[in-house]
């Protein structure tokens, strides 16, 4: 038998092993689930009513770190539950993947927070949170579905739009993103997710 | 030179050398093996077991968008694998509508951990010659 034919071989074995090991990768991807955006959305539009009551009003940011680090814990909590201890070693690439696009626009985020506040800037703050956020979106949804993209989009045309708004109505933005937002797209996502085991 | 010949080649100083694929060619392969091989050297079907492994179960709609393929090539792939005992394939209904499901069996579990093994037994082989 010649080289090149064990070339072969070896290669077209190589090639075997690798789609095996893709159909795997593919079967177990990440799932966001929309339970997680839902409840995230509520955490959302309890940290915008809590942020317009006039007593409360000053004390915006904490309400809505406090409120993003509730719906942090939360969500990912929901959205590892469903898988089991086996099905989530199995899945550890996509996790790990979807973790490593989701962190560094969240981490910019909460520099950006701290110089911004530092500074008396307040008033980019929810502009910048919509813009970041939806970069994280859009860059985890490589490895989930199309529709994280998609949210992902809106809450970066929000952002932008958010710049653009008197620095009063600017906790509304926050509101219809973190709450409005996650709320239609973990309905949406829900749906979906329903269609597809079907 | 033929791959058969190649590996009852017998160097001039009489000491037998063992051929490169060696590793490959000792493995055990009854008829069983043979017909496995047969039936998952398909690509598709190949993708629905090693996908199987992976996940408890999957329905027709799951599989059909994992590997893009038309229903009537799915549903012929699928009963090929079912008949060879190698999935389960249930159905039933959910809000009205049919569902099937499949889940891969012990026997099916086996035999791809086989193929595995000889695929990598394969490329060990290659690599060590």
């Amino acid at each position: 038998m010649s080289t090149s034919n064990l070339v072969e071989i070896d290669s077209h074995a190589a090639a075997t092993l690798r789609y095996i090991r893709s159909s795997m990768e593919a079967a177990t991807a990440f799932t966001v689930h929309g339970t997680a955006g839902i409840a995230m959305g509520v955490i959302g539009l309890l940290a915008t009513v809590l942020s317009v009551i006039p007593g409360l009003a000053v004390h915006w940011l904490g309400i809505w770190l406090t409120a993003a680090v509730i719906a942090a814990v939360i969500g990912g909590l929901l959205v590892i539950r469903p898988a089991s201890i086996e099905r989530l070693a199995l899945s550890g690439t996509p996790i790990r993947k979807f973790a490593i696009c989701l962190a560094p626009p969240l981490f910019v985020g909460a520099v950006l927070t701290a110089v911004l506040s530092t500074h008396d800037a307040l008033y980019v703050i929810p502009g910048t949170w919509l813009l970041l956020y939806g970069c994280a979106l859009i860059a985890a949804s490589v490895t989930t579905t199309r529709t994280i993209g998609v949210m992902g989009m809106s809450f970066m045309v929000l952002g932008i739009f958010a710049f653009l708004l008197p620095v009063t109505v600017q906790i509304f933005a926050l509101g219809a993103g973190f709450g409005g937002l996650h709320l239609v797209f973990g309905w949406w996502i829900s749906r979906e997710s329903h269609e597809r085991q079907v | 030179m033929s791959a058969k010949s190649n590996l009852r080649m017998t160097p001039p100083g009489g000491q037998r050398k063992r051929p490169k694929l060696s590793a490959v060619a000792d493995a055990p392969r009854g008829s069983e093996d043979s017909q496995f091989d047969r039936l998952v050297y398909e690509r598709v079907r190949l993708g629905i077991m090693s996908a199987l492994a992976v996940r408890e179960e999957l329905t027709f709609t799951e599989l059909k968008a994992l590997f893009d393929v038309s229903d009537g090539n799915l549903s012929a792939h699928a009963r090929k694998l079912e008949e060879a005992k190698y999935l389960t394939c249930t159905k039933s209904f959910e809000s009205r509508r049919p569902k099937t499901s499949y889940r891969l069996t012990t026997l099916g579990r086996n035999a791809l951990n086989r193929y595995l093994d000889h695929v990598e037994a394969v490329i060990r082989a290659t690599r060590r010659g």
